[in-house]
């Protein structure tokens, strides 16, 4: 309850910031808030709006889900198998830091201009920020842990389910919320071109029209749509990590 | 196999066997040293404790009667049959799992019937005054609480010797001597053999039938105490008690003064 009322609190906060901002600028690129959030829900109530962030979701969630399902395994057994650990650290370590939106011309080779280079793209940049993650923190579980399984006459695949997954999951799932803000980045960048449809469309065609209220309310719905996959990371953490939220 | 030749009936005798045992850890390219030609037996009925100074392969040699290293000179024998429980350092619960869940743990590995593990649980939880905690985390219990948890996960699987290192050192005076008791009834009373590795001169000489004493690293035995007297009424109370302590702190103290010269 208290979160509930710090969040809209927070929120209203901003708002003023902005009307203020708005009025300070008194510029036609900077709409003020009541005007951008009528549009909203106009926008939003004519079905048109919803369609966008609904194909935006979905773009963005199949890039995380894709991310997400190749690097966890491949992070939990480089984190605990040494020889693969050895064989696989160089490549992360030349291909981490590259800028991987810089792939997007052998993405849409590979898998043309519609959804799937998109949805390929986001998951690639996404693999590497989670594969990471993983990996670390599978290395970092305390070996007590797995001392005490292994005494109680556990093999490597019980280690898995009942020690390393559950040890590290808490940090995959802080991985897979600070994915959510690149996911969303990136999103803008995919859906930029060979679309006519989704958020980061709406916002460039808007851009391109010099319709900055329009504009502002399909920022309005990119941020609720980062903030409602945030959300549900959220929910995700608390029902499979409730260790992790002892009163 | 003839069982019943008098060499099988010796061996037998023992539930700890441990000939010339060495170990070293191998780390960056450097071997070291850890245990080296350590030997000794314990009978069967007996407990024992291990005692030394830090660094001196205390836990790797509990580590090795628990399997969980694999000797690279000399050798461990277990009687036959023998089932082992063991608690580590900072009980090893696992805090994304609930009280009932780390205690059924090893029965749940075993495949034991769901219906006989739940039962089994809750007995475990019973004998440990634990039942109303079950659904509670580890992170939501006491010290002594999660100890009592880490002492039900171990029994639960029936072992015949109950492996612990530095059990109570984390814990407050009365809830150690609680523990203590506890640890000293299971020995008599459900006869199984604890094998407590200690750093308390006190809890050695209380919970040790036999008392090994290894010196500075590389840890070798330096001494063997018969401690006869140990789980008897009133053994804490008892003279004896304290010149057997007094006798275990000089021997450490040499040992000490050594490494320090």
């Amino acid at each position: 309850m208290c979160a509930k009322r710090d969040l809209l609190l927070a929120a209203a906060l901003l708002l003023c910031g902005w009307e203020i901002a708005a009025l300070l600028l008194n510029s036609m690129a900077l709409p003020q808030p009541w005007q951008v959030l009528t549009e909203f829900g106009t926008e939003l109530l004519s079905g048109r709006l919803l369609d966008d962030i609904l194909i935006s979701g979905l773009r963005a969630l199949a890039g995380v889900a894709l991310g997400a399902v190749s690097a966890i395994p491949l992070g939990l057994l480089i984190g605990n198998e040494p020889a693969l650990n050895r064989r696989l650290s160089p490549f992360i370590y030349l291909l981490y830091p590259m800028p991987h939106v810089v792939l997007l011309p052998l993405v849409i080779i590979l898998f043309g201009i519609g959804n799937l280079s998109k949805i390929v793209l986001i998951g690639v940049i996404i693999f590497f920020q989670i594969l990471v993650t993983t990996r670390d923190a599978s290395r970092d579980i305390p070996p007590n842990y797995l001392y005490s399984l292994q005494t109680l006459g556990a093999g490597s695949w019980q280690l898995y389910c009942h020690v390393i997954l559950p040890a590290t999951l808490p940090k995959i799932l802080t991985a897979l919320r600070i994915s959510i803000g690149t996911a969303v980045a990136i999103l803008f960048f995919v859906e930029s071109f060979a679309t006519t449809r989704g958020l980061g469309y709406l916002i460039m065609d808007s851009w391109g029209r010099a319709d900055y209220i329009a504009l502002y309310s399909a920022i309005t719905g990119m941020a609720l749509l980062g903030f409602g996959l945030y959300l549900l990371l959220d929910r995700l953490e608390r029902r499979f990590c409730p260790w992790n939220h002892l009163e | 196999m003839n069982s019943s030749s008098p060499l099988t009936c010796i061996t037998e005798l023992f539930m700890i066997t441990v000939e010339q045992l060495s170990f070293c850890y191998q780390s960056q390219g450097v071997r070291q040293q850890v245990l080296q030609d350590v030997s000794f037996q314990v009978k069967a009925g007996q407990s024992c404790a291990i005692i030394g100074p830090s660094g001196c392969g205390k836990s790797t040699l509990l580590f090795l009667l628990a399997g969980l290293l694999q000797a690279e000179q000399g050798r461990v024998r277990l009687a036959e049959g023998a089932r082992c429980g063991t608690i580590l350092q900072n009980y090893g619960l696992f805090p994304w799992k609930s009280v009932a869940e780390n205690v059924a743990l090893g029965l749940r590995l075993q495949k034991v019937a769901k219906a006989e593990c739940s039962l089994r649980v809750r007995a475990a939880l019973e004998e440990m005054g634990l039942a109303a905690f079950s659904r509670y985390y580890p992170g939501q219990l006491s010290g002594g609480m999660q100890q009592r948890v880490a002492l039900a996960r171990a029994l639960v699987i029936q072992p015949d010797i109950l492996l612990m290192d530095e059990p109570l050192s984390s814990l407050d005076a009365l809830t150690r001597e609680r523990l203590q008791n506890l640890i000293l009834e299971l020995w008599q009373e459900r006869q199984v053999m604890p094998v407590v590795v200690t750093h308390s001169i006190e809890e050695a000489v209380f919970l040790g039938r036999r008392i090994i004493v290894l010196g500075n690293a590389p840890g070798r035995i330096i001494a063997q105490v018969e401690n006869r007297e140990a789980g008897k009424i009133n053994y804490r109370q008892s003279s004896l008690f304290f010149q057997r302590c007094n006798l275990l702190r000089s021997t450490l103290l040499e040992e000490c003064d050594v490494r320090q010269a």
